[in-house]
């Protein structure tokens, strides 16, 4: 802070731009790999990184680096635009799977229907690879909060999954076929009971139940896992 | 629609590891004709099924897996080089995995080849919705 007081001295802002080089020099990296020279770029980078030596106001109550920061990606953002590139800011994979998630829930009830992976992709302006990718992480490894609200109902998931079953009975002939359905969580094996005994499509148990498409789409997959986990532990 | 001139195929040890593999590579195919995420995750989950009838018959070292498309309809064959006779039994066709593919898929069936393993394959056509 001490260096910020001197300023204009120019002793005192090489001083600062020596100190933050390493910054600037992470993030030419962060967007490298683009088509554009990482030389460039580390020099677009620096020049943003005195830019906010310049405009920084120690006043504000930000910290330098968080400023230095900003300044120095909007830099790099903006060389990306005047050189005519569509810029994709680097997400890792979980960034990713909410993103699609997100666009999923939308875009499955604007259309009435589910979105292809080119849909989902435009829509969120990410990779057809990305999205699948993310898709399959969602399937597999997250568990919707059956606690979550439903809608704009103030009723839970499991509530509403609940009411069902007071007429549901499951038929023992078709537990027979998989014994591992008795260990399966109530719900997961009404699911399964509908979608395969019953045939209902996805969309009618979506409505019986009062959750989204996506999630049933889920709950199926997770709990046909589920299941043939269990067989494989008898 | 991606034009998939011919079928794809796709060769695995017979393991429970590389199903996962034949999953992804269906999923990736089925997403570049086109098909929605709900479809798709369909026939990922048919074709666990499908793998998992042929890898219980246990005497079978590898997988072999064809995707290809009849206008909108997906067609998937997994075959094992196991030596099942006669295939399919009845135990096959009245399994949890077999009802599973049914409602997940438009048509499924079992046959055997003349000099090849036991097989099942699948057909799935890309559902119209009115909007």
């Amino acid at each position: 802070m001490e260096l910020f007081r001197r300023l204009p001295d120019p002793t005192a802002r090489d001083a600062l731009a020596t100190e933050f080089l390493p910054l600037a020099e992470y993030f030419a990296r962060r967007f490298s790999g683009r088509g554009e020279p990482v030389d460039d770029l580390t020099q677009t980078a620096s020049l943003g990184l005195l830019n906010a030596i310049d405009r920084f106001d120690p006043e504000r109550g930000v910290p330098f680096s968080t400023y230095a920061a900003a300044t120095i990606v909007g830099e790099l953002k903006r060389h990306f635009r005047d050189r005519g590139w569509a810029l994709r800011v680097p997400r890792n994979v979980q960034e990713t799977a909410i993103l699609v998630n997100r666009t999923v829930s939308t875009m499955w009830q604007d259309l009435g229907r589910a979105p292809t992976v080119g849909e989902i992709a435009r829509a969120a302006d990410i990779g057809e690879d990305d999205v699948l990718q993310a898709l399959d992480a969602l399937q597999a490894y997250t568990t919707d909060s059956l606690d979550a609200p439903v809608g704009d109902a103030s009723t839970t998931a499991a509530e509403s999954i609940g009411s069902v079953d007071r007429s549901f009975q499951v038929s023992e002939d078709w537990l027979s076929l998989a014994p591992a359905l008795r260990d399966l969580p109530e719900r997961e094996r009404t699911i399964l009971y509908l979608r395969f005994f019953e045939g209902r499509t996805q969309t009618e148990i979506a409505g019986e139940l009062g959750i989204s498409q996506m999630h049933v789409s889920r709950l199926v997959s997770q709990s046909l896992e589920k299941l043939r986990k269990l067989a494989e532990e008898v | 629609m991606t034009n998939l001139p011919t079928a794809v195929s796709v060769d695995v040890p017979a393991t429970a590891v590389f199903v996962q593999v034949l999953r992804n590579v269906v999923a990736g195919i089925a997403a570049r004709l086109d098909l929605p995420i709900d479809q798709i995750e369909d026939i990922r989950l048919a074709v666990t099924e499908a793998a998992s009838l042929l890898l219980e018959e246990g005497d079978a070292t590898s997988l072999h897996m064809s995707v290809g498309r009849d206008g909108d309809t997906m067609e998937v064959t997994l075959t094992s080089d196991g030596r099942s006779d006669p295939w399919p039994t009845d135990r096959v066709t009245a399994s949890w995995p077999w009802l599973v593919m049914q409602g997940l898929t438009d048509e499924v069936r079992a046959d055997r080849a003349e000099g090849a393993g036991p097989s099942i394959g699948f057909t799935k056509g890309r559902e119209r919705v009115d909007r």
